[in-house]
């Protein structure tokens, strides 16, 4: 009697889905009997059917196929690891290249450089002299300059001493 | 993770994962390519799969995802409004099996109890797991399982008149 009321119980539960994995269990042994009391008997079909699993078989080639999908990604990135490693070895040679390559162009470019810079020295030399020239010039210049204004004086003075005398002689 | 211990782990799911994707696409070559496509998904993650603690679990929802994400291309999903109780129960008189009686009004149900129901009774995952498979409450669990019983019963019963 008591099993029977917690079966009701149970199927009251079940129909609420607050039965555990245990109580269902025990739900789908009792109605799997043949001989179950008559108040279950019209809801035994039902409850075998919910408890019955669907029957499908799974294809015989499908796990197989799942190791060669998975083979056949693990093979592909280990290329690309492969191509990344060779693309970083091509980059490396590469840029080996571009040193050899760019010192020496970098090194003759220097030494242009420098000849450039005597070239210069040399033009140097000849402004230097060229303004010590320049420079003679203008103290000459200056000199001369100098030579005209004491003549200038001397002229004007002796200009003054012939006026003065030329108006004591005529009163 | 290395390539032997992706496969110990994940391989042995496949027939678990295969029905599933068969109950929702109802096709044994697309169910076939949604498992592997699952694989493929898994594998490009699989660094990230060490820190999941129930790869199971976590695999059965990339498949409904997946599988979800296939039936709205391809609009095959019967939605529980299109199918009326009566044209349901007209439809499963010509079954004689009981359990394929089931299975088709499993198909008028919406898809989360309809997969609950699934992975409760077919695939006897506990509570727990399904809650983390669909990312469900346990309250909404509960919801949706007595929703689906009740429903699969008033049909069944409707059938057995009829």
């Amino acid at each position: 009697m008591k099993n029977t009321v917690n079966i009701k119980e149970l199927i009251t539960l079940y129909f609420e889905g607050k039965t555990n994995t245990q109580q269902e269990s025990f739900l789908k042994e009792f109605f799997s009997q043949e001989n179950i009391p008559e108040a279950y008997k019209k809801e035994q079909l039902l409850m075998q059917a919910l408890f019955q699993k669907d029957d499908i078989s799974i294809p015989t080639d499908l796990e197989q196929k799942l190791h060669s999908t998975i083979n056949s990604l693990a093979l592909q990135e280990k290329q690309h690891k492969l191509f990344a490693f060779n693309k970083w070895k091509w980059m490396a040679v590469a840029a080996i290249l571009t040193i050899a390559i760019s010192l020496p162009l970098y090194f003759n470019q220097i030494t242009q450089h420098d000849e450039t810079a005597q070239i210069s020295q040399v033009d140097k030399n000849k402004i230097q002299e060229a303004q010590k020239a320049l420079l003679l010039l203008s103290k000459n210049y200056n000199k001369g300059l100098e030579q005209l204004t004491m003549s200038q004086e001397t002229l004007s003075e002796s200009t003054r001493a012939l006026n003065k005398h030329l108006i004591i002689s005529n009163p | 993770m290395k390539e032997d211990e992706f496969k110990n782990i994940f391989i042995p799911y496949h027939p678990k994962l295969y029905r599933i994707a068969f109950r929702f696409v109802q096709d044994s070559d697309v169910a076939s390519d949604m498992v592997q496509e699952v694989y493929i998904k898994l594998w490009s993650q699989r660094n990230k799969l060490g820190s999941i603690k129930n790869p199971e679990a976590y695999s059965v929802t990339c498949l409904r995802n997946l599988c979800l994400d296939h039936l709205k291309k391809t609009k095959k999903e019967i939605s529980f409004e299109q199918l009326s109780d009566k044209k349901a129960i007209e439809e499963v008189q010509d079954w004689s099996d009981e359990t394929k009686v089931i299975q088709k009004i499993l198909e008028t149900l919406p898809e989360q109890q309809r997969t609950a129901f699934w992975l409760k009774h077919w695939e006897e995952y506990s509570n727990e797991e399904i809650e983390e498979q669909l990312g469900m409450s346990a309250i909404n669990l509960r919801v949706s399982l007595s929703r689906a019983r009740k429903t699969i019963k008033e049909q069944f019963l409707k059938w057995r008149k009829g």
